[in-house]
């Protein structure tokens, strides 16, 4: 009897347990610009983890791998510090420190602030009157300085 | 019957008329008053040019960017300002800050091919703001296409073009503006390669 309930005990723990070594590891967030916008065409990158993949159309990402040195697929390392990278051509790179335990992480959104071209009027106090005209001059067939 | 003045020619403005506003607008303190006085003088005047370009010096040390391209705009009405190498590298600064860097590289361009057009006093500041804007206007195209390496080449050698100008004069504040934008540029290129 005693043998009928372990062996009862152990078929409904097994597969418990098989399911915890299988549990699904992943690290997953979405990238946004300013406005809250969804950001699509982001490259998104994890050190240590060498692995690099690019966001959807919604602006999200789901990193479930990582890279060992030869460049093969290996499990995300549980307990583990990482750092998570945004690029995208035209905006500032954004980093993200985190710890991973384990299990699927969500990430608070990342935002991506764009990189303005601004150009500003010289601050030199020059007056361009206040010297003679030289339109008549040598013009554009002049090379030297 | 009374003389309504119809017939009678606008008098002159003498361009030492004007120049009287020249230190404050110099300053971007001209007061609504003498900006007034400035934009009555009509384009057949010979104190025309002298007098927008007053009014374009006084919008652009106060920061008015609308004010700065309309007076732009009525000195490029004269036919012999539309070469003026001091104005097209203003207008050219213009459209890049507009996000119109097609426009802003074509007002660059012209600009440089008629530098020699500038008083030497002005060569070397007016030629850096010529270059800065060229490299800007390559960077924008290159950010608005996204991964473009030839417009990513170009805004590279354009900062590199200007970082060696603006060396000749040892402006450590200018050189240090193109090496950050150097570094910038170069780490993209980096990442896309």
């Amino acid at each position: 009897m005693a043998q009928r309930a372990s062996l009862l005990l152990a078929a409904l723990l097994v597969p418990l347990g098989l399911s915890g070594c299988a549990a699904k590891r992943s690290i997953s967030g979405s990238i946004v610009d300013r406005n809250g916008k969804p950001m699509d065409r982001v490259i998104v990158s994890l050190d240590p983890g060498g692995v690099e993949l690019v966001t959807d159309s919604q602006g999200a990402f789901t990193i479930d791998y990582l890279r060992d040195d030869a460049g093969e697929r290996v499990k995300l390392s549980k307990k583990t510090d990482y750092t998570l990278e945004a690029f995208r051509t035209g905006y500032h790179v954004e980093r993200q420190d985190f710890f991973f335990k384990h299990g699927e992480l969500l990430l608070e959104p990342v935002t991506m602030k764009e990189d303005t071209i601004r150009l500003d009027a010289s601050q030199d106090n020059i007056d361009p009157g206040r010297f003679p005209d030289r339109t008549n001059s040598a013009g554009s067939n002049y090379e030297g300085e | 019957m009374a003389d309504l003045g119809l017939d009678t020619e606008p008098a002159a403005t003498e361009t030492t008329d004007v120049e009287r506003f020249a230190p404050s607008a110099a300053k971007g303190k001209l007061g609504s008053s003498d900006v007034m006085a400035l934009e009555t003088v009509q384009i057949d005047d010979r104190a025309y040019t002298r007098a927008r370009a007053l009014l374009l010096m006084n919008a652009e040390r106060k920061g008015d960017e609308a004010a700065s391209k309309r007076y732009l705009d009525q000195l490029m009405m004269l036919p012999e300002n539309q070469y003026n190498p001091v104005y097209l590298s203003d207008l050219g600064r213009y459209y890049v800050n507009r996000k119109q860097y097609d426009r802003a590289l074509q007002e660059a361009t012209l600009a440089e091919r008629y530098w020699a057009r500038l008083p030497p006093e002005l060569v070397f500041s007016k030629k850096a703001e010529i270059y800065e804007t060229q490299a800007a206007a390559w960077q924008g195209r290159f950010y608005q296409s996204g991964d473009d390496l030839e417009m990513l080449d170009q805004a590279i050698r354009h900062w590199q073009k200007y970082r060696d100008h603006v060396q000749t004069k040892s402006r450590t504040d200018l050189v240090g503006k193109a090496d950050a934008e150097l570094a910038k540029l170069e780490d993209i290129q980096r990442r896309l390669n």
